[in-house]
């Protein structure tokens, strides 16, 4: 259900399409195929279907990587 | 209501005060021992540059051949500070550093709106106009760290994503002063 103070009520949802880790819109469409849509109650016991075309569920979050190596030389 | 922000594709060819950069790699710790190096970085999506304007527009590295001469390097920076961007939704939920293996607090449908109006002095919440492409964002201004301008001079082409308008970047640059000026009371 969308609300007038929803910020998402005017995303361009029919032309949306997921996004990666880098936070913008993405190649990667097969991502979709891995989240079925499913219907969940929000904290206002309001029915809200996901749609995981949904820029909102932007999978991007910080990470950390770690890199070893060696030193060649002297 | 929220307004969205205004940001632009192109501002000049240098980095700026509202630079929106994705990908940014920001350097935990490295170490050598016994010959073997490590170094611990954590990958930003996005981040906003929060360096004065004029600082950066006065760096030698910007001055032109046909420019006045610059007679020293007394306006030379070392590094610029930068903010990270958290996808909104993630941090409503507590989980935007959750592959950093770290619980923030959730934020609850009072303290959403409050922090939607920009009222909350450590969050900035913004939204890009739909052509960037980025969902609405919160900058975390406790979160702030350094990063060379030549690092980001280097990515420019391959990472910048957009300029935050001034008006806008000028918000966000008084209240992240706002912010690190804060004192602290006793409870």
């Amino acid at each position: 259900m969308m609300s007038k103070d929803n910020p998402f009520s005017n995303a361009p949802f029919e032309n949306s399409v997921p996004l990666t880790s880098s936070g913008n819109k993405s190649e990667d469409k097969n991502i979709t195929t891995l989240f079925p849509n499913k219907t969940i109650s929000n904290k206002d016991n309001q029915p809200e279907s996901i749609d995981l075309r949904d820029e909102k569920y932007d999978l991007s979050k910080p990470r950390r990587n770690v890199i070893r190596g060696s030193i060649i030389g002297s | 209501m929220v307004a969205k922000l205004q940001a632009e594709t192109f501002n000049g060819n240098r980095v700026s005060q509202g630079s929106v950069f994705k990908n940014i790699e920001y350097i935990e710790y490295a170490t050598q021992k016994n010959g073997i190096v490590e170094v611990s970085k954590i990958d930003f999506p996005l981040v906003v540059v929060l360096t004065q304007d004029c600082d950066l527009a006065q760096d030698p590295t910007y001055k032109k051949e046909n420019e006045i001469q610059v007679i020293n390097d007394d306006k030379r920076l070392f590094s610029v500070l930068v903010a990270p961007l958290y996808n909104a939704e993630h941090v409503y939920e507590g989980k935007h550093l959750s592959n950093l293996r770290l619980d923030m607090q959730k934020i609850n449908s009072d303290r959403k709106k409050v922090l939607k109006n920009n009222q909350t002095p450590r969050y900035h919440y913004i939204e890009f106009p739909n052509e960037f492409g980025i969902v609405p964002q919160i900058i975390d201004f406790k979160h702030y760290f350094s990063i060379s301008l030549f690092t980001l001079e280097n990515i420019k082409s391959t990472n910048l994503k957009c300029h935050i308008s001034k008006l806008f970047r000028e918000d966000i640059s008084h209240r992240f002063a706002s912010y690190l000026s804060r004192i602290a009371l006793p409870d």
